[in-house]
């Protein structure tokens, strides 16, 4: 008991000296390495290191790749500067070969020793100090010249507010107790008006109750960030992520992506639709139905979209001119073309496909004039409790596993390449994608809501 | 002491006044009666007596406790006063004994002590056989008495009766003011009673409150009250008066000789100047009629009501009213002469 | 006893002040961001939404289904409770219960089950299209005619118990007075029944247009597809428009006429009431008497079944139609029947009851509060003569007329931050406070009905006997009040039991309630769940409703 009180008290003294807070890394780690040998342990399986730990200076340094990786560290190098960079979260530590200076997200801090380039070639850093600036807990072993790094696993809650179906994201939360036993996700799910309405109102309240959110309009990402209300981060799975997927300032990543489809009643509409244009074809009068823009992020987005791409407000001046229904969101119009009280509108892929897939009478195409294939975000707000449980949870989503799970369940088209589709699925690099600039979508989405509600919402 | 003292008892609402400066002294045991028209501020003051309402000014006390002044308001939960009202306001989720039983149980008597009082009570207001229906069950007159027992049952300081019989029929009437007078003679009980009806005031009070307006006419035993009432509002809700005009003649010591108009001359008691004009008030039973072919009064309408007939006289343009015994030989047209005993004579 | 405070008083002062806190504070959220701009102080909010014309169109759209919602409403309800209550229909009690069974059908699961009946592709349009031989949808649901019918079906129950109640109470002889005077049962109902019974006519028709004005559930399902707009639905869409500057302020700003509309009727209301007398329970009690209808006691009672099919029966045959589908849009046929649905809503099981449990809990909490303040607030609105003792039913009233949306935000605005280290934001107590601030005025306009139809000397003969003021509330004032307060207690029980406006805002993990997870189910691909959930939930409260009846003989629930 007193040593880990002691431990406890070193660690803290070293953090209110050193004048940051610890960090954890995703997961519970034990990360053993012994002097001189090139076994070892993560987790108690075996690892081989390309280059055995040394000691220099009563200190002990591993080699730069696998501290960091262990822990799920994004690691970069400068070969010009000679830096070694560790990103994990919201910590950036950066290294300079030869010097006891580093640097902690902007703050200098002394070393003891200073990481080396050895004469095999390989790159060292002392792991004390790494590990212990991401908040784990270092033990030496002078007997067997071990050192035992431990990252203990993260508890806590945090609350999660998306617009996801509940289906879907419930057994996303059941796949992640699994993997982190000791994190509770408190979900809230409504639609996306409604989460960013209550989201609204804790801000101008003056108290954020959420951590992390998702919804279906990427705009709203955008303008979070610009107002200052989210952390910036970087998981260790952005690395897999390809540039699209990733805000430029490192405030939120896509973990999935959805596609705004043509649906269609198979019992009653005889030539197969090809896309938009479909919509405005006179047979089809009184029967076509889309979401509304101002109550759904997924219509907001398809609509600021389609103006990017040559589809002007005419087009939806002949949408209206052609009947068309006006419904709360993209379920609803599925459900709509599913009853068959209207013929053709344009839902999300995800809702298309499990309505198919139960059997109702329902199939969808991806639209010639390019489809709005939409990143789905996910941000981390910045007066969050508990980052490191908004991390794990993050960590979670972009690893392959769960991924694969999404492509699975049908829940999303992941962004993690790699993945392996189903035998008769359609390939999405096929997919022609409508350009779109969220940035540039963000900041005229309160216009378009405008616009969107004159047409439709007078007659 | 008086038992009850009102001092100076004045209700404003706003601009108007209900009740202006109401001064009385009740004696132990007696039953006064505030009467007048509605609107006059009976019911108000004797709100004021039972706590319901507060005065503006003035001060209540009785038998030397002050239940309310500037500095004081006694709730009427707390001035054991009984009171019945005008609706008898029984409860009509309760039946008849715990209607009754109400205030004895509020003052957590003993159960043998309630049924002591409650057999007294039951026995003096004839409702014995009564006591477990329901107020539904009840006639008007039954439902008049539960209220009444319900008031006594408590052995109140004083009794407040809100025209308790305005709601039945005049024979029950009539009884009823016999059952409270008697009542109020056994149990020596001091009662104030509000009514606008001047023949139950007459025939039940020891003290009779005339009110008009919220201010006080007159203040009396019936006798006086109907023998010499003080202005012509009083002699004019009380009995069934004439009213002619007249000129006072002479005048001294007390006694003057006034000219009424179309009758003659008559004495009476008045200490007036010479020449001036009055009102005089002739009470239809005060006038004798006689036969008297020179007359210039004519018998106008004769209606025979069994016990006695009424006349309306003509005089002139002018015409008064007189009740004669039932079997009187006037018919319409008839010229006759009158005698007037007694006449009541008032300022203008 | 010296001159001093009387208890009366003290409490009417407190009941002020602790209105001011749950009631005022949240509404100055509203009010003062209406008149504020880019955070100061500003009448541009309120210059651009009132002065667009969209909004304009919106708010007459408002009032006409609004109006002509109540108007419905209220005729349909007093005709059925004079048709309860004073005529010699057959099964008098089975038809009282038949006819409030739509208080049992939550609105929300009640418009869906409408669209699936008289949509365009609903049950009974394709019956009707089927035995006319029409092309064409007979019935249009969508637009204010169908948004008038389902607001009238929904909301003539709340008028039905008032005006039983009131009805029930009202002395006999004033209408036999007018038979005596030869005068017909057309006569006695239309000069004597009616007149005096406007002061419960008004409290009715009050509560029924400022619950209409505030809807948002029924105009979204069947205007927003037309495009017929009402003003909720505008600001709905406002305060979701996160990307706009000042939306909350442009929201407030709407919210702001539903504020004022819900005034200036509340005192046009207190004016037309105050005018006259209406004691009518007085200490000579007798009982209404019945009128016998002759052959026509069987028409009307065949028309209050016909009634009771539309509200209630068709509904729910709808509902369970869809709930036992196996997927939306195959024909309803039982080749696709399936229980999956049911297993899968019950298998989810810990949320359910979770949710269940929670619903119980705010349902009865939030009725017994509600009544329990309704009361004392309408205690003093009608029988009080001390200066200002209509302030609290005033802000007792106000709430109900706001949309739940607005009333939600309101309270997350008002409360989200700890008082004095105590936060009741995400848990279950700001729903239990957001429904009793919202439902409050259910009890004060249901109790003050009663209230009012009770003579005040009763209360008097109990002073005069020697019981306190509140001794005389326990024994004389309560027990007649007894059926206004038990009136009152189901009337915020029930839609407290399956609210979800203000849930779907308020909820926290834990928290749900069942409106919530009917609503989130039915927002997937897969809305069969949400109607097994919504039968599930009907059953619950059919099943609940009859062993409350059976338990206290007959004498309390629908």
């Amino acid at each position: 008991m007193k040593k880990a009180v002691v431990m406890l008290l070193v660690v803290s003294l070293f953090a209110v000296i050193l004048g940051f807070t610890p960090v954890r890394a995703a997961g519970g780690i034990v990360v053993q390495i012994t002097v001189g040998s090139t076994k070892a342990y993560i987790n108690s399986k075996v690892v081989v290191l390309d280059q055995p730990p040394i000691i220099e200076n009563g200190r002990t340094l591993v080699p730069v790749r696998f501290i960091g990786e262990a822990f799920g560290a994004t690691i970069g190098w400068d070969p010009v500067k000679k830096t070694v960079s560790y990103v994990l979260e919201d910590k950036n530590i950066v290294l300079t070969i030869g010097s006891i200076t580093a640097m902690v997200n902007g703050v200098k801090t002394t070393l003891d020793v200073a990481p080396k380039i050895l004469p095999t070639g390989r790159t060292v850093v002392p792991v004390r100090f790494i590990s212990e600036s991401i908040g784990a807990k270092v033990d030496w072993n002078s007997t067997t010249r071990m050192v035992t790094v431990t990252v203990a696993p993260i508890t806590g809650t945090i609350n999660y507010y998306t617009s996801m179906p509940e289906v879907n994201i419930t057994a996303l939360i059941e796949e992640f107790k699994k993997v982190q036993p000791g994190i509770k996700v408190n979900l809230y799910r409504a639609a996306t008006g409604t989460v960013l309405a209550k989201l609204n109102a804790e801000i101008q309240g003056g108290n954020v109750v959420v951590d992390v959110l998702s919804v279906a309009e990427p705009s709203t990402s955008i303008l979070l960030r610009e107002q200052g209300q989210l952390l910036k981060f970087t998981p260790s799975g952005a690395k897999n992520l390809a540039e699209q997927y990733k805000d430029k300032d490192g405030y939120f990543y896509a973990f999935g992506v959805t596609d705004m489809v043509i649906i269609y009643n198979t019992q009653l509409v005889k030539d197969k639709p090809t896309g938009y244009s479909d919509m405005l074809k006179p047979e089809y009068k009184g029967k076509v139905c889309i979401g509304d823009a101002a109550s759904s992020g997924a219509f907001t987005h398809l609509v600021g979209t389609m103006l990017q791409n040559g589809f002007g407000w005419d087009y939806f001046q002949k949408l209206k001119a052609n009947g068309v229904v006006v419904v709360p969101g993209p379920s609803d119009v599925a459900q709509k073309v599913a009853t068959g009280e209207v013929l053709i509108g344009i839902t999300q892929d995800s809702t298309a496909k499990q309505m198919k897939e139960s059997g109702s009478p329902v199939d969808y195409i991806y639209p010639a004039e390019g489809t709005d294939i939409k990143n789905c975000n996910i941000e981390i707000l910045k007066s969050t409790k508990n980052k490191d449980a908004a991390f794990a949870w993050i960590e979670f989503l972009l690893s392959k596993e769960t991924q694969q799970f999404i492509l699975d369940n049908k829940i999303m088209t992941p962004v993690v390449p790699g993945m392996k589709y189903p035998a008769n699925s359609i390939d999405p690099s096929t997919i022609k994608a409508m350009k779109l600039d969220d940035e540039l979508l963000a900041t005229q989405s309160a216009d378009t809501i405008q616009k969107f509600s004159q047409i439709f919402g007078g007659a | 002491m008086p038992y009850i003292e009102l001092r100076n008892l004045t209700k404003k609402y706003g601009r108007v006044t209900a009740v202006q400066a109401f001064d009385l002294d009740i004696d132990e045991s007696r039953l006064v009666s505030l009467l007048g028209p509605s609107g006059c501020g009976k019911t108000t003051t004797l709100r004021m007596i039972a706590g319901l309402i507060e005065p503006t000014l003035g001060e209540i006390s009785i038998r030397g406790r002050i239940l309310s002044s500037d500095s004081i308001f006694v709730p009427p939960e707390k001035r054991n006063i009984g009171m019945v009202f005008q609706s008898y306001a029984v409860w009509p989720h309760m039946n008849v004994f715990n209607n009754i039983a109400y205030p004895l149980k509020v003052q957590k008597k003993s159960r043998g002590e309630i049924k002591g009082r409650m057999d007294r009570v039951l026995d003096l207001v004839k409702l014995k056989d009564c006591s477990s229906r329901m107020p539904h069950e009840l006639s008007g007159g039954q439902q008049q008495r539960v209220a009444l027992a319900r008031a006594l049952v408590m052995e109140p300081m004083v009794l407040l009766l809100d025209e308790p019989v305005s709601n039945l029929d005049a024979k029950l009437r009539e009884e009823m003011c016999y059952e409270i007078k008697d009542l109020q003679r056994r149990l020596s009980m001091t009662i104030i009673y509000v009514t606008h009806d001047q023949s139950e005031a007459m025939a039940m009070s020891d003290v009779i409150v005339v009110m008009k307006e919220g201010v006080v006419q007159q203040i009396g035993n019936p006798r006086e009250i109907y023998n010499q009432p003080k202005n012509r509002f009083v002699a004019d809700f009380i009995g069934q008066t004439n009213f002619l005009p007249g000129i006072v003649k002479s005048g001294k010591d007390g006694r003057c000789c006034v000219e009424v108009h179309g009758i003659g001359d008559m004495e009476c008691f008045c200490s007036l100047q010479e020449g001036t004009h009055v009102t005089v008030g002739i009470r239809y039973m005060d006038i004798e009629l006689f036969h008297s072919p020179d007359s210039c009064i004519t018998v106008g309408s004769a209606t025979f009501r069994g016990d006695k007939t009424d006349y309306i006289l003509k005089l002139g343009e002018r015409s008064i009213r007189t009740t004669q015994p039932a079997d009187g030989e006037y018919k319409e047209g008839d010229k006759v002469g009158v005698k007037v005993k007694y006449i009541s004579v008032f300022k203008e | 006893m010296k001159k001093g405070i009387r208890p009366e008083v003290w409490v009417l002062v407190f009941l002020i002040l602790g209105l001011t806190v749950i009631v005022i504070y949240p509404l100055w959220q509203i009010v003062s961001r209406a008149f504020s701009y880019n955070g100061m102080l500003s009448l541009e909010s309120i210059r651009q939404t009132w002065g667009d014309p969209l909004n304009q169109l919106a708010l007459t759209r408002s009032l006409t289904v609004s109006g002509f919602g109540t108007l419905f409403s209220v005729l349909l309800g007093s005709l059925l409770a004079w048709i309860v209550t004073r005529t010699d229909i057959p099964h008098v009690r089975l038809v009282k219960t038949l006819l409030i069974t739509p208080f049992l059908i939550p609105p929300f699961v009640g418009a869906i089950a409408w669209l699936q009946l008289l949509g365009p592709v609903g049950y009974l349009n394709k019956l009707l299209m089927w035995m006319t031989g029409s092309g064409e949808p007979l019935f249009i649901i969508y637009g204010p005619v169908g948004i008038i019918l389902v607001m009238t079906f929904f909301s003539y129950p709340t008028v039905f118990l008032i005006m039983c109640a009131a009805l029930e109470k009202m002395d006999a002889t004033l209408e036999e007075a007018a038979f005596m005077s030869a005068a017909g049962k057309w006569n006695v109902l239309k000069d004597i029944t009616v007149p005096i019974m406007a002061p419960a006519i008004g409290s009715a028709a009050l509560l029924v247009f400022s619950h209409d004005m505030a809807n948002f559930g029924i105009p979204a399902i069947l205007g927003m597809p037309r495009g017929y707009l009402v003003l909720t639905t505008k600001i709905f869409q406002a305060i979701q428009n996160f990307g706009l500057k000042n939306n909350f302020n442009f929201a407030s700003a709407l919210a702001m006429e539903l504020l004022i509309m819900a005034i200036t009727a509340l005192f046009i209301q207190k004016i037309y009431t105050s005018k006259k007398q209406y004691t009518v329970v007085t200490g000579k009690s007798a009982h209404p008497r019945t009128m016998s209808m002759g052959t026509w006691k069987y028409i009307l009672f065949g028309f209050a079944m016909v009634l009771f099919i539309c509200t209630t029966l068709a509904p729910i045959t709808a509902i369970v139609l869809s709930s036992i589908i196996k997927a939306v849009g195959l024909p309803p046929g039982p080749a696709n029947w399936t229980f999956n649905n049911y297993s899968y809503v019950l298998l989810r099981s810990q949320t359910t009851i979770r949710a269940l449990r929670n619903s119980l809990f705010l349902g009865v909490a939030s009725a017994t509060i509600t009544t329990i303040l309704g009361g004392l607030i309408s205690y003093y609105s009608v029988r009080s003569k001390l200066r200002g003792h209509q302030v609290a039913d005033f802000i007792g009233s106000l709430p109900y007329t706001i949309p739940g949306t607005v009333l939600g935000l309101a309270i997350i605005l008002a409360w989200s931050k700890p008082i004095a280290g105590v936060t009741i934001y995400d848990t279950i107590w700001i729903i239990l406070l957001a429904y009793v601030t919202n439902y409050l005025t259910l009890s004060i306009r249901t109790t003050s009905a009663s209230f009012a139809q009770i003579h005040e000397s009763l209360d008097e003969a109990a002073r005069m006997s020697g019981a306190s003021w509140w001794r005389t509330m326990v024994d004389v004032v309560i027990p007649l009040v007894k059926p206004g307060l038990i009136a009152s207690w189901f009337l915020v029980f029930m839609p407290s039991f399956r609210e979800l406006t203000l849930s779907i805002l308020l909820w926290s993990v834990g928290n749900e309630t069942i409106g919530v997870s009917v609503f989130n189910l039915s927002q997937g691909g897969q809305p069969q769940y949400a109607s097994a959930m919504g039968v599930i939930l009907i059953v619950i409260l059919f099943t609940g409703n009859f062993l409350t009846r059976k338990l206290t003989k007959g004498n309390y629930g629908f």
